[in-house]
């Protein structure tokens, strides 16, 4: 997975892991991304002027422009393109198994860092961010806004222990689909240890609402190369089923098995354009995030016909292209 | 190293199982956690490679357990001390017993069985001491095993020829298990004379046919001995069918006689239709045909019959395929009359007489009819006239004339039981009992005119003058100056002392002598159980000399219970209690009718001749009888033997008072008065029985049955066999392989005991 396009990290992922408190965690790496950067990937992203419109009864009577009352004696009201477009929802897997853990944290751990560190950095870029919690189901529902407190919300929600006895995601995204029905960002962050065929259903949905979806796929690298020193009985950590495991006979079998997976699930996402992105998680987050949206930004360059279009905003660009 | 048992080496391939578990990678106690089992399959235990064995140490202890063990069961030795002979110089013992009995008339069987008999003399090592047997109901030695081992190697083989030449089949009945009983006992005693260090195996061949008939259940009372094989030879006939039959006279009437004849038909014969003939006085047949019959194969029929106005002597069968059993001999019976006198007094209820329990003994049998002759004290009872088949028994209370005309009896041969039944009590001097009788005012009193010396009995006395026991209320006191006289006229033997018992509840019989006559039908210990006979009260007899007495019973008090003692040709029995319930529980006990019955069998014994004897069995004979074959064949087809009083004497070989009866016929005996009476003599009917027996119940026996002679090789081997087992016996190298297989166990345990350590110890840390 090492890339040299991949950024070096800013943050030891070690010491990131350490900090108890989500919020600093996620403005260490918001931080740290806006540190290394000549220019920040969040400038630029400003309240635009859409349009004014007469005020009708039922309009919130805080967005009434009242220096254009005081000029012309009639109520309008001033429309920005933030927000009438501008919405993310994080859907976060809380699943048992992404408590699994082969190294000094967990997927879960830095599945809960990522959420929350997008959604710090959507939230300073003054987008309405909601999320998701699921595990078999849906567990927690905060609608996407925009207001004081809303990362608190959306951190709490974050701090749920995970249950559930399996990884459902047929059922969780299409509900979600049923409940977001403005467009919106879609980030779901999972392991998506499901069958493939499961997904195809759902991400149709989404993709189908005119979502714009991205899956973040956070790994271990143990399962993704599954390394064990001697025999021994795996169980699993959903299901608790048992299996006897040689891992001198079955290693092999298990990478092919993963990556005819990881091509099956590459091969449902892709022709729906949606973005997909494995994050290992003894990779470094902020590395990971750059790396990802650098990826976005060229895939979305080369839809648009501009590649150039890339070197100057990255991340901007990325948010940008994230708006319908 | 040799070993005695090698197949347990087999035992050492265990070793696979150590490695194999060594290899194999055991199922994993640690658990580990997992996010998805969907992209792992399941992996069952799997071998190892061989580079992958990690306890190369326990794997050593281990199969090193396993392969001493083994070896340890092999039961190995050293061969090299070993110095094994070839096996030509030890000869084994063998008795070839052949059977003489009756079957083995039947046609071919006899040819067969020297055929036999020459092949099992050619198979044996010429070392072998080779005895010649033969059987029927008793051993015969032809060539003990004492002569034949004293003839020389060379010389053994022909011996044993002539002696089975000399043999030729009887007309007994074979007794299969008592004859090897015997051979067993006759190779145990040769085994025991001998060094045990040289001794080989003993071999006993019975060449027989084996028929069912044959009692082999004498073998179970003896333990068969190891190295002691027994072979079985059969040998058959050239036809197997049989048919035989016997008769028996159901009733007489005025001209002719009934008889019922069952005609059995042995299984697996060919023929079915038979035909009886009466034989006529001289052996002839009767015409016409008494019976014509079918009988399958394996089945029974009785036949009632009429016999022809002339007089017979028997029957034959003719249709059947063997002729040896087809004549049977019978003659009229001629019954007799044997008398029993109870002399004892009557009066009283009769529970407490002798003569009560006495008539209700079935003292009769088919022959002899029984007659209980009751004969109360004092009467005449024609002793001039007695016969001698009359046993007297009588109560304590005699008179000394009845004393002496008994005394006469017996000095004639005749049998008498005294049974002291009354209770003593001491005799008043005479004074004294003169003053009782002029007190009580009666005339006679029991044992005064005895000692007064009166003529005429004295104790018939009334019942006003018995002294009544306090215990019953009904006896007679007798007293014992009287008995003690009677007892020295009857017994012509003087008494030191006579008293009555003093026993509190009762008293038992504190010995028995089972080897007397007596006694020795109860010797099984299904019926030798007295304890039930309780005596509530006896005499107590002390004699002067014992020279001339038989006790075979006495009491717990260690007096005489039951006396015998020859005086003249006859015998006087004393029981010194009676038997009715006041006095013991000997007349309701079990115990009363057999013990009777064979006092009364032995007091007439001498003339209880059966007119029907079975060949090949000797028979007592009177003194002064003699005996005369009548004057035709035995059977049909044999020698006719002439009888006459010189046959008796020639065939004797035990007393001048025993007959053999070696061959079927009718006799002639003629007593020394001169009356003659017919016997007719037949074969043992089990010799017919001529179906074949299964050599199982041989085996079943415990005996060591071999179906093949022992060949050279299998005798050397067997010797080497034995060497083998003794040097395994002296070594116990078995010992001390058990022994390093328990320290090498230690070892290991202890080696796994700390490994187990290690690792607890490096999970810890």
């Amino acid at each position: 997975m090492t890339d040299s396009r991949i950024p070096s990290s800013w943050v030891d992922m070690g010491t990131l892991m350490a900090i108890q408190d989500l919020q600093w965690r996620a403005k260490t790496v918001v931080d740290g991304l806006n540190t290394g950067m000549h220019r920040s990937p969040l400038h630029g992203f400003s309240v635009e002027f859409s349009e004014y419109r007469p005020f009708s009864e039922g309009d919130d009577p805080r967005s009434i422009d009242w220096k254009l009352f005081a000029r012309s004696d009639r109520y309008y009201i001033k429309k920005f393109e933030d927000e009438t477009n501008r919405r993310c929802y994080l859907v976060v897997d809380q699943s048992k198994s992404m408590e699994y853990r082969s190294i000094a944290y967990s997927k879960l751990d830095y599945a809960r860092t990522l959420a929350a560190t997008l959604a710090y950095h959507l939230i300073q870029q003054r987008d309405a961010v909601g999320m998701v919690t699921f595990d078999s189901e849906i567990a927690d529902v905060q609608t996407a806004r925009f207001r004081t407190g809303q990362l608190k919300r959306l951190l709490s929600l974050l701090e749920r222990t995970p249950s559930g006895d399996r990884t459902d995601l047929r059922g969780p995204l299409c509900q979600v689909a049923e409940l977001v029905r403005q467009r919106s960002l879609m980030i779901v962050i999972s392991d998506f240890l499901v069958s493939t065929e499961e997904l195809r259903v759902p991400l149709g949905y989404l993709a189908a609402r005119k979502h714009e979806v991205v899956l973040l796929r956070v790994l271990d690298p143990n399962e993704i190369e599954f390394n064990a020193a001697r025999p021994v009985m795996i169980r699993d950590m959903e299901s608790g089923g048992e299996k006897f495991v040689d891992p001198r006979s079955v290693a092999d079998s298990y990478r092919r098995k993963f990556n005819e997976h990881e091509s099956s699930l590459r091969g449902v996402v892709e022709p729906l354009g949606i973005a997909y992105h494995v994050m290992r998680t003894d990779s470094p987050l902020d590395a990971s995030l750059v790396e990802f949206l650098g990826n976005r930004d060229r895939t979305a360059a080369v839809r648009s016909g501009n590649p150039s279009r890339s070197s100057k905003n990255e991340t901007n660009t990325t948010m940008e292209t994230a708006s319908p | 190293m040799s070993m005695l048992t090698p197949f347990f080496a087999l035992a050492a391939l265990a070793v696979v199982g150590p490695i194999l578990i060594h290899l194999v990678r055991r199922k994993p106690k640690e658990t580990l956690e997992f996010s998805s089992l969907m992209f792992l399959d399941d992996s069952p235990p799997t071998w190892t490679q061989q580079s992958r064995i990690e306890q190369w140490l326990l794997l050593v202890l281990r199969s090193s357990v396993i392969a001493l063990l083994a070896l340890a069961f092999t039961r190995p030795y050293w061969a090299s001390a070993a110095k094994l002979t070839g096996g030509n110089d030890i000869g084994l013992k063998r008795i070839v017993l052949l059977d003489q009995s009756a079957s083995m008339r039947r046609s071919g069987i006899w040819d067969a069985a020297s055929a036999r008999v020459s092949d099992v003399l050619a198979d044996g090592n010429p070392a072998d001491v080779v005895a010649v047997y033969s059987f029927d109901r008793q051993l015969h030695p032809q060539l003990s095993l004492s002569t034949a081992a004293e003839t020389t190697i060379a010389n053994r083989k022909s011996a044993a020829e002539a002696a089975f030449r000399k043999i030729s089949p009887g007309w007994g009945k074979g007794d299969l298990g008592k004859a090897i009983n015997e051979c067993v006992d006759l190779l145990q005693r040769e085994r025991s004379d001998v060094d045990s260090g040289t001794i080989g195996d003993c071999e006993i061949v019975v060449i027989s046919d084996f028929v069912a008939g044959t009692p082999v259940e004498a073998l179970s009372e003896t333990e068969w001995p190891a190295r002691m094989s027994l072979r079985l030879e059969r040998v058959s006939p050239t036809q197997i069918g049989n048919a035989h039959f016997e008769m028996r006279a159901e009733e007489e009437s005025e001209n002719a006689r009934k008889w019922r004849v069952r005609v059995t038909n042995e299984p697996g014969s060919l023929r079915e239709r038979f035909r009886l003939t009466w034989l006529g006085e001289n052996g002839n047949r009767i015409e016409p045909i008494a019976l014509e019959c079918t009988v399958p194969a394996g089945q029974s029929m009785v036949y009632p019959l009429q016999a022809p106005d002339t007089a017979i002597r028997g029957m034959e069968l003719t249709g059947d395929d063997c002729v040896f059993d087809n004549r049977r001999f019978a003659v009229p019976a001629s019954g007799r009359t044997l008398r029993v006198l109870c002399l004892e007094e009557s009066d009283g209820s009769p529970e407490t007489t002798l003569c009560h329990f006495l008539e209700r003994v079935p003292l009769g049998s088919a022959e002899d009819t029984v007659e209980v002759l009751r004969v109360k004290s004092g009467e005449e009872w024609g002793m001039s006239a007695m016969p001698r088949d009359t046993w007297i028994v009588c109560a304590a209370a005699i008179s000394e004339r009845e004393a002496d005309r008994m005394h006469d009896f017996m000095k004639s041969g005749g049998h008498v039981l005294w049974v002291l039944d009354q209770p003593l009590k001491e005799a008043v001097g005479i004074e004294e009992a003169v003053g009782i009788k002029e007190i009580v005012g009666i005339e006679e009193i029991s044992g005064i005119e005895e000692i007064s010396g009166g003529e005429e009995r004295g104790l018939s006395t009334t019942n006003a003058t018995k002294p009544r026991s306090s215990e019953t209320g009904s006896s007679h006191v007798a007293f014992s100056q009287d008995i003690a006289s009677r007892f020295e006229k009857l017994s012509e033997c003087k008494l030191e002392s006579l008293k009555e018992s003093t026993v509190d509840q009762y008293s038992l019989l504190g010995g028995i002598d089972f080897k007397h006559p007596v006694f020795a039908p109860l010797v099984d210990s299904k019926f030798n159980d007295f304890s039930k006979v309780r005596y509530w009260r006896h005499r107590m007899l002390k004699l002067s000399e014992v020279d001339g007495w038989v006790i075979p019973a006495w009491f717990d008090s260690g007096t005489p219970a039951f006396l015998q003692r020859r005086v003249g040709d006859g015998e006087l029995t004393i029981l010194t209690a009676g038997w009715q319930p006041a006095e013991s529980q000997f007349a309701l006990s079990s115990k009363f009718v057999p013990i009777i019955s064979q006092l009364f069998s032995l007091a007439t014994t001498r003339e209880t001749i059966s007119t029907d004897w079975v060949a090949g069995t000797y028979d007592l004979l009177p003194e002064g009888t003699s005996v005369k074959r009548r004057d035709f064949s035995g059977s049909r087809g044999e020698e006719v033997e002439r009888s006459d009083n010189r046959f008796v004497n020639a065939s004797t070989e035990r007393d001048g008072g025993d007959f053999w009866t070696a061959s079927p016929g009718v006799v002639e005996l003629i007593d020394s008065e001169g009356a003659s009476r017919e016997v007719a003599i037949n074969m043992a009917s089990s010799e017919s029985r001529t179906a074949l027996m299964d050599y199982e119940e041989v085996s079943r026996y415990g005996a060591s049955v071999r179906e093949k002679p022992k060949t050279k090789e299998e005798q050397v081997h067997a010797e080497r066999l034995l060497m083998a087992t003794e040097l395994e016996s002296r070594q116990s190298l078995w010992w001390w392989l058990l022994v390093i297989v328990v320290v090498i166990a230690g070892c290991e345990s202890l080696l796994c005991i700390r490994k187990q350590g290690r690792t607890a110890e490096a999970v810890t840390a």
